[in-house]
């Protein structure tokens, strides 16, 4: 179900947590409504969602590892809130990480901001992330879930290790995590 | 990755039966069964859950098969639907994967004194007031909040705690799976952040495909089963699924981190990484059983404390006492659980470590773990559908002891990707849909009702036919929604 889509660098239009309406695409480098494929998106970072039977299957590419992991945030995120441009990034906390490999990093990153939805019930919308080998720093903002305000959806319980992975590819890096829901 | 289908062999056993040969992969150290008819084969084709069936064969010290319920469908690590039981004498193991992310998700059922005309008329209503006072959704508090100190106390105790609490009955206790609280539970297996996100949690009923539905009985098919629980034609019941929540969550990842390193000092070779696991007698993997049964021993709570808001509630809308309705608790039971269990192996008792990972026990008549008010008819087995058709009760048979290790499947299963319901329903309002099919449905997520449209799902009664065929449980009764909450 990869979007080969109009405008939206982040094409999600048929999952619970994305409308594809996030902005920022080049359109003259933006190639998969010829493709179908993400072809040259150099500079860019995108992701999607793909077919699991019960949760939800997350696929990011982007053209270097502190973007990748930062669009993973986005995306997570967006499985979380429908309306994620409405969040306001108004508080902000530090995260700290390290892991054996990219793949646990990952994991862990992504767990880390789910523990921060749960127990600080913070939605997260910007991510600042640097990486150095296996050692992950990020500044997240967002604000505390408000259901009076925001289109709040699908609560993610973990980020699972099946078919878990991150790649080099041509034009940068991809990963791929099932999301349990 | 994408969803690929199943291309290995499927060999017919009995009519609701099928075999994976052992031969099949290397590293299988048992054959895998799946129940199922033949017309579901295609379906179960279609995902990577028989591979997963193949994937816990190969799990140390598994005995007589890996298993698979008809409700099947591709999990992460383990199939949903799945059973295995491994023997500790023979290094076998425990997986956190086996149990899954939701320790002791499972459904419960409450019967009542109301008919079907006391609510009907006055459903939406009902409905409405429901979804008020019951805490669901994404990042909704509960109105209970623990500290550590009680905490503690409801991960040891379980249910029980909350009884000293004034928040569950002996009767309660007596309903619910192992007395709501399982022996060997440790708090201090259970990190900090899994505390932190367990205190205010407890009570609320999460999101995805946990709910909260008003039923009535619409068939009964086992006149004595159906006594022994008070149902009857035209009873309304209230049926309940959710888990432990955050604190559940945390706890199997933090077991997952730590046995994946377990799963290598232990020169044990996975499939999957999601499958890591210890020998059950390991430090690691007595550890995780301590972590998994106090989070075990949460999720009862977080349900016990769900019906006892839904007895208010429903008590308050009928200008009565919870009591005086005979809002009793029919039965809970736990459909995500790793348990300590005998089972009969070759015309010998052993002391198994069954995983149930979206399958619930079904215990027959006489199993001393039944309450003495079921144990001539068998252990009572609930079984949710989706929120259109269908959900069903059942009682446990003796064939689940030879072919399941007594158990049995846990719901209707998915058969469409979450993305795949979202897609079908554009255009579409699924909560005017049901209303027309009679069914009054509230969610606090705008895709919440479409991700969960019944189409999503077998037809549960497909599912259920297979088990009693099979022999593993008996139908009781047939339960039609009439109204639902979902977060």
């Amino acid at each position: 179900m990869r979007g080969t889509g109009r405008g939206g660098r982040k094409r999600t239009p048929d999952h619970p947590g994305g409308d594809g309406r996030r902005s920022g695409i080049d359109p003259a480098t933006d190639t998969r409504e010829t493709t179908g494929l993400p072809t040259q998106r150099l500079g860019q970072a995108m992701y999607e969602f793909f077919e699991h039977t019960a949760d939800v299957g997350l696929r990011v590419e982007a053209p270097g590892l502190p973007q990748l992991f930062a669009e993973a945030g986005q995306a997570l995120f967006a499985v979380v809130v429908g309306d994620l441009e409405r969040v306001v990034p108004r508080c902000e906390r530090t995260i700290a990480l390290e892991a054996d490999g990219l793949e646990d990093l990952l994991h862990d990153w992504l767990t880390e901001l789910l523990v921060l939805l749960d127990v600080d019930r913070l939605v997260l919308c910007q991510f600042d992330v640097s990486l150095s080998g296996s050692r992950l720093s990020a500044v997240v903002r967002g604000e505390p879930a408000d259901p009076a305000r925001h289109d709040l959806r699908e609560e993610v319980k973990a980020v699972t290790y099946h078919g878990l992975g991150v790649e080099r590819i041509s034009s940068g890096w991809r990963a791929e995590v099932i999301l349990d829901v | 990755m994408s969803e690929k289908s199943f291309s290995g062999p499927l060999e017919p056993i009995t009519e609701t039966c099928w075999r994976i040969p052992a031969s099949y992969r290397s590293g299988m150290r048992v054959e895998g069964r799946i129940f199922a008819d033949e017309a579901m084969l295609d379906q179960i084709r279609s995902d990577q859950a028989p591979e997963q069936v193949a994937n816990v064969a190969t799990l140390p010290g598994i005995q007589v098969a890996s298993l698979a319920m008809p409700d099947i469908h591709w999990g992460y690590g383990f199939c949903i639907g799945g059973v295995a039981a491994t023997d500790p004498e023979e290094g076998g193991v425990i997986s956190p994967g086996g149990v899954g992310y939701d320790i002791n998700c499972g459904v419960r059922l409450v019967r009542t004194d109301l008919r079907s005309e006391d609510v009907q008329p006055r459903i939406a209503d009902l409905v409405g007031s429901l979804f008020k006072q019951v805490p669901a959704g994404v990042g909704t508090r509960g109105p209970y909040r623990f500290d550590r100190k009680e905490l503690r106390r409801i991960l040891t105790d379980g249910v029980r705690h909350l009884q000293s609490l004034g928040m569950a009955t002996e009767g309660d206790i007596d309903s619910t799976e192992a007395g709501g609280a399982l022996r060997g539970a440790d708090p201090d297996a259970v990190s900090d952040r899994a505390f932190e996100r367990g205190t205010d949690q407890c009570g609320t009923l999460g999101s995805g495909n946990h709910f909260l539905e008003i039923q009535v009985v619409e068939e009964i098919h086992d006149e004595q089963a159906a006594a022994a629980m008070h149902l009857d034609v035209g009873t309304i019941c209230v049926m309940i699924h959710s888990g432990s929540r955050g604190l559940g969550y945390q706890v199997c990842d933090d077991a997952l981190n730590a046995l994946r390193k377990a799963s290598s000092k232990y020169g044990i070779v996975l499939p999957d990484k999601q499958l890591s696991c210890a020998p059950v007698r390991s430090p690691e993997g007595q550890c995780y059983l301590a972590a998994m049964r106090a989070a075990a021993n949460y999720a009862w709570c977080n349900r016990q404390l769900l019906m006892w808001q839904t007895r208010e509630a429903i008590a308050a809308f009928f200008g009565n006492r919870w009591e005086s309705l005979k809002m009793n608790l029919v039965y809970d039971v736990a459909h995500n659980i790793a348990k300590m269990e005998d089972h009969v192996v070759n015309g010998q008792v052993k002391r198994l470590c069954v995983h149930r990972k979206g399958a619930t026990r079904a215990f027959p008549a006489g199993n001393s773990e039944i309450p003495d008010r079921y144990r001539k008819v068998g252990q009572p087995v609930i079984i949710p559908g989706d929120m259109g058709r269908a959900s069903w009760v059942l009682v446990g048979q003796p064939a689940s002891m030879e072919l399941s290790f007594g158990s049995c499947c846990h719901g209707a299963g998915r058969v469409m990707s979450r993305s795949a319901a979202i897609r079908q329903s554009v255009g579409r309002r699924i909560d005017r849909e049901l209303a027309q099919q009679g069914v009054i449905a509230r969610s606090r997520s705008r895709t919440g009702l479409a991700e969960e449209q019944p189409a999503a799902y077998k037809d549960v009664s497909r599912v259920v036919d297979i088990v009693h065929r099979a022999g593993l449980a008996r139908k009781v009764a047939k339960l039609k929604p009439l109204g639902v909450v979902k977060g």
